[in-house]
């Protein structure tokens, strides 16, 4: 028991997962494939490859470790998208054709296929067989933040673990203890992380957030009070050339607004995120309407979802701001 | 190592362990029995439902040389070499990653030659609509004609990928979706044979989470089994931990506030949930669900036939359905819907919901529409009063008796008559007729638009008794109006408008105008220049 805990030592959060797959391996009953099923940063590939620690290592000294984590390990195959997308031909020749091979070294032999969801319904399809009557010794792991991407005969193959974003709390703790932060900037940190942890680290890494926040609220609360058409564009502009974190901070965005309509409905209180801005939360809310923040949130997260298919970003961009312009 | 998922180690072993596809497995038995065996079969049916498991077992059956009732009998040579799958004869196929022609091809040359062991040869083709349209194609001539010793099973969840040309070759074979009560029953079954201790409820959950799938409720079950400890009993509580479900306390609880619509009780349900970690997308389906259910509560008679609910929850369901109108629930139910597909596709569902939730305590949508038309009539109709109030007062009403001497002169023979029938005019006065003139003219621009247009030609010229007068500039104004439809509708509408009977004539200025001399200063004025105008008669007063 101890041992295994081991494995799943660098595990932050997901207690509960961390927990049904150790019973599983106490109990002996390894399921033949698994989905790991959440939102980037919620340590999926992490608990995938810890799990993959606990069963190759099973009756050995965990000298083994270091190779897994350098995708080096014998008996462990790591499936990643080619380009875009996982081909059927690697399917067919990386797992399908190598299955039947027994493992090296170990009483186990995993596949970890990462970005599942990036497999085509052809190359899903090829796996399907596989995935029902593998042999005992064969594990598969399905790494994905979309599970309804899966086929559901896929779904229905394989035992299937969801990953929630982490709690706040979780990563404030993370970085006070790992990064050294104080707690107000860890907490604010925390706030801003969305459930990730990898993003977490990379803001604590990154220039001062929350004055570049403050200030693109600003401008925001430029567009609705003066209603000037001018700033819309050159706000657009500015988060045009943020293209390359323009996730977070539409993310960031989306928050804010929820927020204000949160604050608009109740006032102050404890649902708010973003309590050290109260004054502009009541400015804003004093601004828009009901239905203004309603579409202005469903804007964004079109947004977000379109930007996978090259769209063009300034028209969407313009688009959101002139809806918050409008009245 | 050796662990065999459920649904694998209790794959059916015979045509009686198939749940819930009788109508098949009795075909496919008699067919054994009266040596009624055709060369290609195709099973298709949603996932989990036996296609598989059938195409197996029946490959055993057509072989097994003692075969009972059809069943394979499970003891000879055969059966168990088979079982055990040490046999060329039966060759499960899977086309997902076999799918060219050159696999096509390949079968074709083996197909000839005769089976090893038993008498038949029997190729179980999977996941069929996988093949391309060649390999389909290679397919044909052998799946029309093939030898007698081969047979050939497709099977497949999406028969409507397959070309007709194969489809009219086979026997086809529809699998039903597996109900709960079936599914229940044969997990039960697995779990006393295993020695499990399970709750009758929580195989009840799993079942009906499972969407007809049997091995989709097989892998939940697995899952709680690799999660439990020391063979302890499995409850219904841990289901709904590993399925991610709320309670059904907390839905009762939500539901109620968003019914009341308490934006804060609601909030603070939402996020005790979402602090406890569950699934947002199952949230928004089960939170649909029971506004469903309490949707049939109310409107169906029995509501415990179609609702899988206890009798004390049936009561409390319905409780909750005395306030909220139909329409609310039903909007409720399809927000919550819609929702639910963007949700899927979105990164921050939990902001998705969460303002779905607030929208729906704000307004609680579309209400009955013929409701809200009559709300806004009334306020029009009190609005229209308010306008006249004010009017009359700044009106002082024209002495009566002015009008009397047109009376007389205006009045036809026939009219005559009418005005002795009904003599009901509870002392209107022309200005109140033109005080009421807007709301009339609304109305009947509601019955007949064409009705209105006329009538905003002419002018209220006089009030006689029950008769309103209403003069005309053109002759073909005043023609139209008079025809018989149009009178009686406007009879009808002033005379429900004004609370008394009126008979409407319509006649030409020009026959109105000499009397005018005799007429009132103040309503000559008005008839000159227009209602309008009416401000004139204060500046007289003055």
């Amino acid at each position: 028991m101890k041992r295994y805990n081991n494995c799943f030592h660098g595990i932050i959060g997901q207690e509960r997962i961390v927990e049904g797959l150790t019973q599983a391996i106490i109990n002996n009953s390894i399921f033949h494939s698994y989905i790991f099923s959440g939102p980037k940063g919620s340590q999926r590939t992490r608990m995938a490859y810890s799990f993959a620690r606990a069963l190759l290592s099973k009756d050995k000294p965990s000298y083994n470790d270091y190779r897994i984590d350098d995708n080096n390990h014998p008996d462990l195959i790591n499936i990643f998208p080619q380009g875009a997308s996982i081909k059927i031909k690697q399917i067919r020749e990386d797992i399908i054709g190598d299955i039947l091979i027994k493992p090296f070294e170990s009483n186990y032999k995993i596949y970890i296929i990462h970005d599942a969801h990036t497999m085509g319904v052809p190359a899903q399809n090829t796996l399907l067989k596989t995935l029902e009557e593998a042999p005992s010794y064969g594990v598969i792991i399905l790494i994905t933040d979309n599970l309804s991407a899966l086929l559901p005969t896929i779904i229905s193959r394989s035992q299937n673990y969801k990953f929630q974003p982490l709690k706040e709390e979780v990563i404030e703790n993370y970085l006070q203890r790992h990064q050294g932060l104080e707690l107000s900037k860890a907490r604010e940190i925390s706030l801003m992380a969305n459930g990730s942890i990898e993003r977490a680290i990379q803001l604590s890494q990154g220039e001062d957030i929350r004055q570049e926040r403050q200030d693109l609220l600003e401008k925001l609360l430029r567009i609705i009070k003066d209603k000037d058409i001018v700033s819309v564009f050159s706000t657009g502009e500015y988060l045009m050339e943020q293209r390359d974190r323009l996730e977070e901070l539409l993310d960031f965005l989306m928050l804010w607004f929820r927020d204000i309509s949160v604050y608009k409905e109740l006032g102050d209180n404890k649902w708010i995120i973003h309590k050290e801005d109260k004054k502009l939360l009541e400015e804003f809310s004093y601004y828009l309407s009901d239905k203004q923040i309603n579409d202005i949130i469903n804007d964004i997260s079109i947004m977000k979802s379109n930007r996978r298919f090259n769209i063009n970003l300034q028209l969407n961009i313009e688009t959101m701001l002139l809806r918050i312009q409008e009245e | 190592m050796g662990y065999i998922a459920l649904y694998r180690k209790w794959r059916p072993k015979q045509f009686e362990d198939i749940v819930g596809q009788e109508h098949i497995t009795t075909t496919l038995r008699n067919q054994i029995m009266n040596n009624r065996i055709v060369h290609a079969y195709l099973f298709t049916g949603t996932r989990g439902t036996g296609k598989t498991s059938m195409a197996k077992i029946f490959a055993k059956a057509v072989n097994c040389p003692n075969n009972h009732n059809g069943e394979p009998c499970e003891n000879c040579n055969i059966c168990e070499e088979i079982e055990s799958s040490r046999v060329l004869d039966i060759l499960e196929i899977d086309a997902a990653s076999n799918n060219g022609v050159d696999e096509i091809r390949e079968l074709r040359e083996k197909v000839k030659y005769p089976p090893s062991l038993g008498s038949y040869k029997v190729y179980i083709i999977d996941e069929v609509h996988m093949l391309s349209q060649g390999a389909f194609n290679a397919l044909l001539k052998t799946l029309e004609e093939p030898p007698s010793h081969v047979i050939f099973i497709l099977a497949t969840t999406e028969p409507h990928k397959l070309p007709a040309t194969i489809l009219s070759r086979c026997q086809r074979f529809d699998f039903k979706r597996v109900s709960v009560k079936d599914m229940v029953d044969r997990m039960a079954y697995i779990c006393n044979e295993m020695d499990i201790t399970i709750e009758e409820e929580a195989l009840e959950l799993i079942a009906n989470n499972a969407g007809g799938a049997l091995r989709d409720g097989l892998s939940i079950l697995d899952q709680c089994l690799s999660l439990s400890k020391n063979n302890q009993k499995i409850t219904y509580e841990d289901i709904v931990d590993i399925l991610g479900l709320v309670s059904n306390e907390w839905l009762y609880q939500i539901s109620q506030s968003i019914i009341e619509q308490d934006i804060y009780n609601t909030m603070e349900l939402f996020h005790q949930v979402i602090d406890g970690g569950k699934d947002i997308i199952q949230m928004a389906k089960q939170l649909a669900e029971h506004f469903r259910n309490i949707l049939m509560a109310k409107t169906l008679p029995q509501p415990q036939e179609i609702l899988e609910l206890s009798r004390e929850q049936i009561g409390r369901v319905k409780n909750q359905g005395e306030k909220p109108s139909e329409e609310r629930l039903l909007s409720y139910i399809s927000s919550l819907s819609q929702i639910e597909n963007t949700i899927k596709y979105s990164s921050q569902p939990m902001i998705i919901l969460e303002m779905e939730l607030i929208k729906l305590c704000k307004n609680p949508g579309a209400e009955n529409l013929k409701e809200l038309i009559d709300r806004i009539e009334t306020l029009e109709r009190e609005i229209t009063n308010l306008k006249s109030v004010k009017r009359e007062a700044k009106i002082p009403p024209s002495p009566k008796k002015s009008s009397r001497p047109l009376q007389e002169e205006s009045i036809t023979p026939e009219e005559k008559v009418q005005d002795t029938i009904v003599p009901i005019n509870k002392g209107l006065t022309l200005e109140e007729v033109k005080a009421k003139w807007e709301e009339i003219l609304k109305e009947v621009k509601r019955e007949k638009v064409q009705v209105e247009a006329l009538l905003k030609e002419g002018e209220l010229a006089q009030l006689n008794g029950n008769k309103l007068i209403i003069s005309f500039d053109l002759g073909f104004h005043q023609a139209k109006l008079s025809e018989k439809d149009n009178i009686k509708l406007l009879e009808r509408i002033i005379s429900r408008v004004m609370g008394s009977l009126l008979i409407i004539e319509c006649v030409m200025q020009s026959q109105l105008s000499f009397q005018h001399q005799e007429e009132d200063p103040v309503q000559s004025a008005i008839k000159i220049f227009g209602e309008d105008v009416v401000e004139v008669v204060e500046d007289k007063e003055d």
